[in-house]
């Protein structure tokens, strides 16, 4: 019986008869917002300290006030990420103003796992020598998947609406081979490599075939071990790519291996539009490249 | 025979309202003016009988002919119970008609309540054959010595359906002017000797018929045939009476007729989905048909076809049932307090009746409109009738059509077939075989080239195919006048199939034989009872395959670690239900109280092959107990009371590792309502009803592995409202009815685990142990439905629908998941603590029949949201949940198609 609603949904939804107007899609870069973020290394044994880096789109004439992030294992972990504790949030936006209050407040937020605020204070992690200590020795070379979470706060935030909250698995383990990030070489238009600070133009209107290149070795092999047969096997990542646009529209919004051009249709009116694209590798590696078009009268 | 003899011509002159007049039995009263007033007929007098009146030998001397006017009663039985001359045509003709009509033979008119006396008016006409008045002796001589040859002869028929008119009168002027009358005997034949040969009219009048007046050349030693084809100016008449709801120990039993829902607009020709617009029964997302009855889930509501259980009665999307509308007799729609013959179902039970009656003609029906097309063949071979029918959908080549600027394509298919011989007047009872099955499939995706979102175990299609097949031999046989016995074994398979992308596959088939048995024992007309058997048994088996494993979830893998699992299982099941159902009737007065208790014994084991302990071990009592009591002539009280017990759902039952420990879902319904015949030809039923829901299965939220019980009977419910129609019959050429539900359905899924749960729930959701709103809660269900049947076949009918909106929970935002690039909802409003804004459609259909020879032709326009609302089904969200919209309801859509029928 659900499949005759399926259906009917599907039918209304592809067809013009079901009209909905239309809302902010997500590849439109329209409001502040977090499209990614990475981590150094990519995968990390107890003891290693990573270092986290966020990509943060503010749109013209918005200013941040900065990035909180937040770090911990999964034993204290929601679907959610990190429980924290909203009291101590709040005292983000006024925080003590008495020195001895500050360093109390500092050391309670990094017991509950603060790991930075972008930008006064970058985001790092020495993760704890323990926290495998949990798992069988087997277990180990898969490891854990901890969490990261990101609470972005814009300049005159009113409420809650205004924050922007993300959050991340972050992988621990003994692998020999840990995971890396699938770093982004350049970009190409029609076929041509361009670098992040070189500008393609377009007539208004026109179209633009968008790709991108990897570095050498970002794509992966691993070995990937059942945990309930420990029969292992080797995998290639399969990593994809999600675009985003100031103005005009995409063919098509992901592009997943091996698949990785889009097509860029240019809006009506000469503009300057930023475009970023955003690489996961599936296994919590990411890249990204941003860089502008100049959308220009015919 | 007919001919050189006196001639006599009578003509019928009965008319509809005008000069048919149902007979005054009581004198007005101030106090009861409407229920004195003549009652409209639903059928007129039919003249079985006629009788030739003597020719008086005076007038034909004198060569005199005369009609005479008479006006005659005729009582509820039929006989001729008064005369009178209203226009005198000569003292001897009056007397001899009087006398001829006095032995007239009726079938009796009818109207709302039955036979009923009437008044007619009727022309006698004596007319002299012209040789008779020419000389008597010629004319001894002639009866004597001449017996002239029968050279003219042929059928009267009914155009459209081939039928066979009986004792319809036929008048032959002949070329010199004289009238020569006979009438077609039981098999609408006639014959007659028709002198001096030439250019003959003849004439065939008869009430509700176009009267028919051919020209025809006779030649001296030949013999002509001549075929007279007769109009039905009404076919609808006779069909539109039907049986509305009759009485049994279903409380709510309503009993629909084929003719009188077809015609119900945005029903699309097909009867199944009239009962969306009875009362408790509430609206389904976008008319997809889902059956949410009396605020039941449409998976705990039961279909039938003749008794055998089905999955749905609905193909893909729910614009067409599984079973040619053309074989369909009967949909008996029991939204609660039904019976004990019925079980295993927590919500309604719609019975689909296929026909038991085979035309003596061949008959040949097909359908076509924008969706589907389909036909029927039934008739007869030697003592056996027999009917063949199938449909097949082409509305995945229009879809394209709408869809050639999207990335994304939807292709739903489906085919139905039924096949049914019944042995026809065995005596003491019947023989039938019935095989009957359809199969839906449903492909969606993107078009090649381009990423079907960022799963690489996700990049193909989307597709589903469910079929269901099943055969069945009922036999039906009468000991004796006080019992008879029913047996319907059947066999069937069930088959689906999921695929998503080729990431996640599951498929199942479900083979199963099922035995109803019922055998009736009514030793007096105060006392019956009903003992049966519901036993279903089979075996199944599933594969799925999956992406992922639970503990891939439940660890936060990262996505390409995750590892692909395929599980399976195959079993068996065995589930022997019996019932036992008296119905008695405490006074001397039978048809004034009766009382039906019952009770149902349910059982039932499941089996996986791979362990030795059932999967579910269930048994269980369901008692019942319904009435029925006459108030009056037009009122009855009716109640029930009783318990309903529903099996897990397929998915429910399932488990790695032992037994689900799983019990039966329970109801506990009470009913009382009144039905009352506010006029003849109208009536009104109301009821109010409670249901108390128990033992709901539920996900267990202790649940963390696999080897954890994955449901529990912790669920709790409750349902309660009423519900009303006022419908008025079809008599008159029009018909309708109101209906209105008012209902409350609410859920509390862990009523004793308040404060049990984890830390993530969310206030007021399901997992709260808070009561909230089912999903399809609707408080105000109104629906109105009138048509009108105009002359020359052309009908008019429309639905106007109000409906409450369904609750949703509103999102108050999203947070972002990183890894997999999509925003989750979060909410701290109450589960389903908003409703989306109310329903409002018009409907409207428009038919006419066109009736040639040999066929008819049935065209009609279908008109879905002529007036709307704005309708919503549900809300969306944008991507990270700051912005939401409403998705309407179907938009204004014409849906034109034809039926045909064709006698062979």
């Amino acid at each position: 019986m659900k499949n005759q609603y399926v259906l009917l949904s599907i039918v209304c939804l592809t067809t013009t008869g079901c009209s909905v107007q239309q809302m902010a899609q997500t590849w439109q870069l329209d409001r502040l917002r977090v499209l990614a973020t990475q981590s150094t290394p990519a995968e990390a044994a107890p003891g290693e300290t990573v270092a986290f880096q966020s990509l943060i789109y503010q749109p013209p004439g918005e200013s941040l006030e900065g990035v909180v992030w937040f770090g911990c294992l999964n034993d204290s972990a929601t679907s959610f990420g990190c429980t924290v504790d909203p009291e101590l949030l709040d005292g983000l936006s006024e925080p003590p103003s008495d020195p001895n209050e500050q360093l109390a407040w500092f050391t309670e937020l990094q017991e509950a796992g603060l790991l930075g605020f972008e930008p006064v204070l970058p985001p790092s992690w020495d993760i704890p020598e323990g926290a495998l200590d949990n798992l069988e020795e087997a277990d180990k070379i898969e490891g854990i998947s901890a969490f990261l979470n990101l609470t972005v706060i814009p300049t005159d935030a009113e409420d809650d609406e205004d924050i922007e909250v993300a959050f991340k698995r972050y992988p621990i383990s003994l692998n020999p081979e840990p995971n890396e990030n699938p770093l982004l070489l350049n970009f190409l238009v029609n076929g041509t490599e361009y670098n992040a600070d070189e500008t393609p133009q377009v007539t208004v209107g026109g179209t633009l075939e968008l790709d991108i290149a990897f570095e050498d070795g970002a794509v992966e092999e691993y070995t990937y071990t059942n945990p309930d047969t420990g029969v292992s096997e080797t995998r290639t990542e399969t990593p994809y790519l999600s675009w985003y646009s100031e103005s005009g529209t995409f063919s098509s919004v992901v592009s997943l291996l091996p698949y990785t051009n889009v097509e860029w249709t240019a809006p009506d009116t000469p503009t300057q539009s930023e475009i970023i694209v955003t690489v996961r590798d599936r296994r919590g590696g990411m890249d990204w490249i941003r860089f502008d078009v100049i959308v220009e009268a015919e | 025979m007919n001919s050189r003899r006196p001639m006599y011509s009578a003509f019928l002159s009965l008319m509809l309202s005008t000069s048919v007049f149902a007979q005054e039995t009581s004198t007005p009263t101030e106090d009861t003016p409407s229920t004195d007033e003549p009652l409209p007929l639903v059928k007129n007098p039919e003249l079985l009988e006629y009788v030739q009146a003597p020719y008086p030998e005076a007038a034909k001397e004198e060569g005199r002919e005369g009609t005479v006017l008479l006006l005659i009663e005729i009582d509820e039985v039929g006989d001729v119970s008064y005369i009178e001359v209203l226009k005198s045509g000569g003292a001897d003709f009056d007397a001899a008609a009087t006398e001829a009509a006095w032995n007239f033979i009726f079938d009796p008119a009818e109207d709302a309540n039955g036979p009923t006396p009437v008044q007619i008016e009727f022309s006698y006409g004596f007319v002299l054959d012209a040789s008779t008045v020419e000389g008597a002796i010629e004319d001894e001589q002639a009866k004597e010595e001449v017996v002239l040859p029968i050279n003219l002869d042929g059928v009267v028929i009914e155009m459209g359906t081939k039928r066979p008119l009986a004792n319809f009168p036929i008048l032959i002027t002949t070329a010199d002017g004289a009238v020569i009358e006979t009438q077609t005997d039981d098999n609408g034949n006639y014959e007659a000797a028709v002198y001096p040969v030439g250019v003959v009219t003849v004439q065939c009048a008869y009430p509700e018929y176009e009267t028919s007046l051919r020209e025809i050349e006779l030649t001296e030693g030949d013999r002509t045939s001549l075929r007279v084809w007769m109009k039905n100016l009404n076919y609808r008449e006779d069909e539109l009476v039907g049986v509305y709801r009759k009485p049994s120990a279903d409380v709510a039993r309503r009993t629909l007729t084929m003719e009188e829902v077809k015609r119900v607009p945005g029903t699309f020709g097909d009867p199944v989905r009239v009962i969306q617009s009875l009362p408790g029964a509430a609206r389904s997302p976008f008319g997809s048909g889902l059956l949410i009855i009396r605020g039941a889930n449409p998976e705990d509501s039961a279909v039938y076809v003749d008794g055998i259980r089905v999955p749905l009665i609905y193909h893909l999307g729910g614009l067409v049932s599984i079973l040619n509308p053309d074989l369909i007799d009967s949909v008996d729609y029991l939204p609660g307090s039904y019976g004990v013959q019925y079980g295993r179902s927590l919500g309604g039970v719609v019975d689909v009746k296929t026909k038991q009656e085979f035309p003596e003609d061949n008959q040949f029906y097909w359908s076509t409109d924008i969706i589907d097309s389909g036909g029927l063949v039934q008739g007869r071979v030697g003592d056996w009738g027999v009917a063949v029918a199938g449909r097949r959908s082409y509305i995945d080549v229009f879809i394209p059509l709408f869809t050639q600027n999207q990335n994304f394509t939807v292709s739903p298919k489906w085919y139905d077939y039924q096949v049914k011989v019944q042995q026809l007047d065995r005596k003491n009872g019947s023989l039938s075989v019935f095989a009957f099955g359809y199969r839906d499939q449903l492909t969606a995706g993107t078009n090649t080239g381009t990423a079907q979102g960022s799963d690489p175990d996700f990049q193909g299609d989307f597709g589903s195919i469910n079929s269901a097949h099943r055969a069945y031999i009922q036999w039906k046989h009468n000991f004796s006048d006080t019992w008879n016995m029913t047996i319907t074994p059947s066999y069937g398979i069930d088959s689906a199939s999921f695929d998503v992308g080729g990431g996640v596959r599951v498929t199942q088939d479900q083979p199963m034989l099922e035995v109803r048995a019922e055998t009736r024992w009514a030793p007096s007309d105060r006392f019956n009872l009903l003992l049966g058997t519901d036993t279903v048994a089979g075996n199944f088996t599933f594969k799925a395959e999956l992406p992922f494993s639970f503990e891939d979830v439940a660890s936060f893998d990262p996505l390409a670690e995750r590892n692909p699992v395929s599980f399976g299982g195959e079993g068996y099941y065995y589930t022997p239900d019996i019932y036992l159902q008296t119905e008695i009737h405490p006074l001397k007065n039978v048809d004034r109280w009766v009382i039906y208790p019952g009770i149902r014994f349910g059982s039932g084991q499941i089996w996986d092959s791979e362990n030795p302990d059932p999967l579910i071990n269930v048994q269980g009592w369901d008692p019942r107990l319904s009435t029925r009591f006459k108030m009056g002539e037009n009122g009855t009280l009716k109640g029930g009371v009783g318990l309903y017990s529903q099996w897990p759902q397929p998915f429910e039952v399932w488990r790695p590792n032992g037994s689900t420990e799983l019990d039966m879902e329970k109801v506990l319904s009470a009913e009382v309502g009144l039905e009352q015949q506010i006029i003849p030809g109208l009536n009104a039923d109301v009821s109010v009803f409670g249901k108390k829901l128990y033992d709901l299965i539920v996900d267990n939220p202790d649940a963390t592995d696999a080897d954890s019980l994955f449901y529990v009977n912790e669920g709790i419910g409750r349902i309660y409202g009423m519900e009303a129609i006022i419908k008025q019959d079809p008599i008159n050429n029009l018909f309708g009815w109101i209906s209105y539900t008012l209902s409350r359905s609410e859920r509390n899924d862990y009523p004793n685990r308040t404060s049990d749960l984890e830390a993530d729930e969310v206030a007021g959701s399901p997992s709260s142990g808070d009561w909230y709103l089912f999903d399809l809660d609707q408080t105000h269900i109104l629906t109105g439905v009138l048509g009108y049947q105009f002359p020359k076949d052309f009908g008019i009918s429309g639905q106007l629908q109000y409906v409450t909106g369904n609750p949703y929970t509103p999102y108050s935002g999203g947070i972002y998941d990183l890894d997999q690039d999509f925003y989750t909802g979060y909410s701290t409003a109450a589960y389903n603590s908003e409703r989306l804004p109310d329903f409002f459609a018009l409907n409207l259909r428009a038919d006419k029949k066109f009736t040639f020879e040999k066929w008819q032709l049935d065209a009609y326009a279908d008109l879905l949201n002529v007036v709307r609302g704005e309708n919503p089904e549900f809300v969306v969200y944008n991507y990270d949940y700051t912005d939401r919209r409403f998705i309407r309801s179907l938009p204004f859509i014409p849906s034109v198609g034809f039926e045909t029928e064709f006698h062979f």
